[in-house]
């Protein structure tokens, strides 16, 4: 009798276990990948903010309350703890912030060091006043976040004040049989950075080669990569230089040219998620993953007391997720 | 008979099978679906890229010279000017004539101390009528500087006193200037400085003795400490690759107080007014 009894549990627990791992290899059909600055600059440059912070962490909630939340969040300019808000409310379980002011190497030299005249009384290194502002929020795992910061000479006028960075991290996602490789930034800005035009182009491009270098390090052509972020590519000069360098796809380009099978959210036009644009996102198929963007919205655009949530909108990108053996390539 | 314990079988199994679904671990525990409790925080860490800083950095170069024959000249001579910078680990510093230590660094501000050996005056850059003024050796300086930066914005102060006892005097520099990029290779450092002089260091440069007055037949003089020359100036640089740079640099300086007043100054021989001008070729490493 103790043989049967033990034979049944033996039975029903493969039964269980099995199950269990027929659940874990379904993956998720679709990705929902949102990138947003959210201007949330220091008080004495921006004020009032508190009161708009609020307003993308209860948009965030409200959505998660329907199901239809972004299955990944990438913040850029999230400075203070002002912003620690959208943390708290949203309801993300995984974390993840871009260095503060102080990380990262940040080597010797300014652009616009002079070597002429004394310089042992001038410091050697750009100031940072702030952090990165960069956050990943996510609903699924995170693992080996990593970042680089752009240093004192990769950047341009009032930009450098803040610790600018790439940031990567490894999305588990269940089912998938790699981590989504995830990277966000927020590239030098065009003429808010206060500095001549071939000197802010000279920052991005070194910007754009440190990305390259990045990718070249932290990923490869067997995982799904996602680039999602302020990436400052709307100057024509700009976005062809990053596209030459950054082996991806640009999800608006493929998602514009794929016509029925990808659709634009309601408000949102093709020229605003294409070229007119600094936030973008770009990804790449992985070896056993194939990502396809079928849904792209600008959003977040709802004013408070006729005051836009931030300068920038939202731009949410779903990627159709199907592994190679299901697709059968 | 035997139905109660197979239902007790069933039963316990029932138990067994829900303990065995709960137990089984699941990746669906980190999906969406409303997370509950406080976010988990993942740190991210630095990814080296291999670009390391080097201990040593520094510059050289050679370039001319238009500079004051002595201080408040009218004339000027024309040298070769020379440029070495030597920085070790951003503390340890050798910058044209001036050995020193940044002892105290920060976002904002950096302190030091340093030596620096100073020109004097030179009799054969004196004209003939005035060569009775003598010389002024090349002197030792100890000093300290604090400078402060915000942005492309600086201000910095330095003061010395002679350790050589050529003059036993002290000196006070306050420089203030702002980096403007001009385009993508060149920068221009408009500035401008103010010296300040005691009683022994005007004495010594715009002071006339008896003895110097019996020789060159100006008036004896007196200089009092003060503020002695208030002066703009402009630094250019432009960029001629990755580690050349040409360098040019021109500073009207004004003479005031004793300086101004000196029976040196007044003379024929000289000016309150003091320019310089530098142009020259450096090599950064």
């Amino acid at each position: 009798m103790r043989g049967m009894q033990a034979l049944i549990f033996f039975g029903v627990w493969l039964l269980c276990a099995h199950s269990a791992q027929a659940a874990d290899a379904v993956a998720p059909r679709v990705l929902r990948v949102l990138t947003y600055n959210i201007n949330a600059l220091p008080s004495p440059v921006k004020r009032h903010k508190t009161v708009r912070l609020n307003r993308i962490a209860e948009i965030l909630k409200e959505r998660r309350a329907k199901g239809t939340q972004p299955d990944i969040v990438v913040l850029q300019e999230a400075f203070g703890s002002r912003c620690d808000v959208i943390i708290e409310q949203s309801g993300y379980k995984y974390v993840v912030r871009g260095p503060g002011r102080k990380s990262g190497k940040n080597g010797r030299g300014t652009p616009w060091g002079v070597e002429g005249g004394h310089s042992y009384n001038k410091p050697a290194k750009t100031q940072k006043f702030m952090g990165s502002g960069l956050i990943i929020l996510s609903d699924y795992k995170i693992t080996n976040p990593v970042f680089t910061t752009f240093g004192g000479k990769a950047c341009a006028g009032l930009d450098c004040l803040a610790n600018k960075a790439i940031m990567m991290t490894e999305i588990s996602i269940p089912g998938l049989k790699e981590p989504v490789k995830l990277v966000t930034s927020h590239f030098n800005s065009n003429r808010s950075a206060k500095a001549p035009g071939a000197v802010r182009l000279r920052a991005h491009q070194k910007q754009t080669d440190i990305l390259a270098k990045f990718l070249s390090r932290t990923t490869d052509m067997q995982a799904p990569v996602i680039l999602a972020g302020d990436f400052n590519t709307k100057l024509p000069v700009r976005y062809q230089y990053f596209r030459e360098e950054i082996n991806a796809l640009d999800a608006a380009e493929i998602c514009l040219a794929t016509g029925m099978s990808c659709a634009l959210g309601d408000q949102t036009i093709p020229s605003e998620i294409l070229y007119l644009t600094d936030d973008k996102q770009f990804y790449r198929s992985g070896s056993a993953t194939l990502l396809t963007p079928v849904f792209i919205e600008r959003n977040f655009r709802e004013s408070i007391e006729g005051r836009a949530l931030s300068d920038h909108t939202g731009y949410e990108v779903h990627y159709a997720l199907d592994t190679r053996d299901n697709t059968g390539k | 008979m035997n139905v109660p314990s197979v239902s007790c079988v069933l039963r316990s199994q029932t138990i067994v099978f829900l303990i065995s679904v709960f137990a089984v671990p699941s990746a669906h525990a980190d999906v969406r679906t409303s997370p509950i409790g406080p976010p988990i925080y993942i740190k991210a860490t630095e990814l080296d890229l291999g670009e390391k800083d080097d201990k040593w950095h520094g510059r050289y170069g050679v370039g001319l010279a238009l500079v004051p024959e002595f201080a408040g000249s009218d004339g000027y001579a024309l040298d070769i000017d020379l440029d070495l910078k030597l920085f070790w680990k951003n503390t340890f510093f050798f910058e044209n004539g001036t050995l020193g230590v940044i002892t105290f660094n920060n976002r904002i501000w950096r302190a030091g101390v340093m030596l620096r050996g100073v020109d004097g005056r030179r009799r054969r850059n004196l004209p003939v009528p005035l060569q009775g003024l003598g010389k002024v050796d090349v002197r030792l300086d100890g000093g300290a500087f604090v400078g402060m930066s915000l942005y492309k914005f600086y201000l910095t102060g330095e003061v010395f006193t002679d350790l050589s006892g050529v003059t036993s005097g002290q000196t006070f520099n306050l420089e203030g200037g702002y980096t403007k990029e001009l385009s993508r290779k060149a920068r221009l450092v408009p500035y401008v400085r103010l010296k300040w002089g005691s009683n022994a260091h005007m004495q010594s440069f715009f002071g006339v003795t008896s003895a110097q007055s019996a020789a060159t037949g100006l008036t004896a003089f007196r200089a009092h400490a003060g503020l002695y020359e208030s002066a703009i100036g402009a630094i250019f640089e432009n960029d001629l690759g990755q580690h050349w740079r040409l360098g040019a640099s021109a500073n009207l300086g004004l003479l005031s107080g004793a300086a101004s007043n000196s029976p040196i100054t007044r003379s024929r021989y000289g000016s309150r007014g003091q320019y310089s001008l530098r142009v020259k070729l450096l090599k950064t490493f």
